[in-house]
């Protein structure tokens, strides 16, 4: 018998710390380099002591997001990441989050849609790590003009795709947010959305 | 007010420099140490400190013979700049004279300008964190005067007027020279505010573009990207908030406990 007071561990400590690294330092980039980019924003660069401030809190900043990038990597790419063999199908069906599907395929730990945002954290992170350093450290020639070009495009999809995070993390998903915070959701939460995960008893080791 | 443009007649220039000088005097900046590098450039190219100089250029210019060349470098105040478009803190601006002025009190050094430039003009100083270049003398245009190198030009090959006065002035000149000189600066990136009339085909002038634009890059970032930075996190949170509505929240339902649970 199960009761609803059942909890199973999630993330462990250092997974949600990692989680909150990463996540405060990508926001702190957010606010100081769209405090650049649109002049409009300008006014948050009272903050950071104007301006100059404003770009060197940017820039050591990013440096930071180079270990929180390489420690996200470090923690999920372990939890079925790269097995894609329902994932088409999975996308096909939205997951069942945009209209109402009988059968979903299971999901390991984490959605194909989670997958899909892991990879593009990763993959956009070291975009802007790397470009982020070619303006900031070479001398700015013309192919640099690039940099800037392809760090705005980051912007866009890192953006984009945390907002649905944020969104399908909190009150689009109710009790998801408990994971990053307590570590531990309800078993039977658990069992909605991680089924293949909580078959493997992988939740029961973490649970200890 | 009508734009102000500086017109730079090579077939005039001596190469004397007194351009290159009046400039570091009236800007009060430093002067370095010749170097002899085989040839009469000095300093080698612009800099932090040196914001207009004398570009010297030996060529083979072919049923001419060896010529020298003599070429007024500095800001060219572009009609479409691209340093204004990418300035992050808005220290590039054109100014009421459509020349592009520059408040080094507001550069943060992010050094977009400089690979934004076609003309490869502003130059970034480490040591200061900043970006200068060629302002044409604003302190000077806003008390009736003009730049300091046109003031000090000796045989009239630099001048600077109203846009109209000096653009007829050059095509007459042009004329003149009957195939002698070639205009430049009219036809790309909407017009510069400095104007050449050059004794040679562009092409042999080292440094200088021949075909001069906003570079793409700025244009895919600044144009598309920039607005798209904020439209596409808009769509998404839009979709996100008729996703609550319509479709509602994912919810763990009480009776699919027992169910699974069982499983």
């Amino acid at each position: 018998m199960i009761t609803s007071e059942e909890k199973v561990r999630v993330f462990t400590v250092y997974e949600r710390v990692v989680h909150w690294y990463l996540a405060l330092t990508v926001f702190l980039l957010l606010i100081t380099g769209l405090g650049m980019m649109y002049h409009s924003f300008h006014f948050v660069s009272i903050l950071f002591g104007g301006m100059t401030g404003i770009k060197n809190v940017h820039n050591y900043t990013g440096i930071a997001l180079i270990p929180a990038i390489l420690m996200v990597a470090g923690v999920w790419w372990r939890e079925g990441l790269f097995d894609f063999s329902t994932d088409i199908e999975w996308f096909k069906k939205a997951g069942g989050y945009l209209w109402s599907v009988d059968d979903v395929p299971k999901s390991g730990k984490f959605n194909p849609g989670q997958k899909l945002y892991f990879f593009v954290i990763i993959s956009f992170g070291a975009l802007m790590a790397a470009t982020g350093i070619s303006m900031w450290w070479l001398p700015g020639r013309s192919p640099i003009g690039w940099m800037y070009t392809l760090h705005a495009f980051g912007v866009v999809v890192i953006l984009s795709f945390m907002l649905i995070h944020i969104y399908l993390g909190t009150i689009g998903v109710p009790g998801s947010k408990d994971i990053v915070f307590s570590g531990y959701v309800q078993r039977r939460w658990c069992l909605h959305h991680c089924p293949k995960w909580m078959q493997r008893g992988a939740a029961g080791k973490a649970g200890k | 007010m009508a734009r102000k443009i500086k017109l730079f007649d090579a077939t005039k220039c001596t190469g004397c420099r007194a351009c290159q000088l009046a400039c570091k005097q009236w800007n009060n900046l430093p002067a370095k140490q010749t170097e002899n590098r085989g040839s009469y450039q000095n300093p080698e190219k612009l800099s932090p400190t040196t914001w207009a100089l004398i570009r010297f250029d030996e060529v083979d210019s072919g049923v001419n013979g060896v010529k020298w060349l003599f070429r007024h470098e500095a800001c060219m105040h572009c009609t479409d700049a691209a340093c204004v478009k990418v300035c992050s803190t808005g220290a590039l601006y054109k100014t009421e004279y459509g020349t592009v002025a520059l408040d080094s009190g507001k550069c943060n050094g992010c050094k977009e300008c400089v690979s934004a430039c076609p003309f490869g003009i502003p130059q970034y100083d480490p040591s200061t964190q900043k970006v200068y270049k060629c302002d044409m003398c604003l302190s000077r245009l806003d008390n009736g005067l003009e730049p300091a190198c046109v003031k000090a030009c000796p045989t009239g090959a630099l001048r600077f007027g109203d846009e109209d006065e000096i653009m007829s002035a050059a095509r007459e000149r042009v004329a003149e020279l009957d195939g002698g000189g070639y205009l430049y600066g009219d036809k790309f990136v909407g017009g510069t505010g400095m104007l050449y009339i050059l004794q040679e085909k562009p092409t042999l002038y080292s440094h200088l573009p021949t075909a001069p634009s906003v570079p793409t890059s700025v244009i895919v970032w600044k144009d598309w990207l920039k607005p798209l930075s904020l439209i596409a996190p808009g769509g998404v949170l839009a979709a996100a908030f008729l996703h609550y509505l319509i479709k509602g929240p994912k919810v763990v339902e009480e009776s699919s406990l027992d169910k699974k649970g069982d499983a």
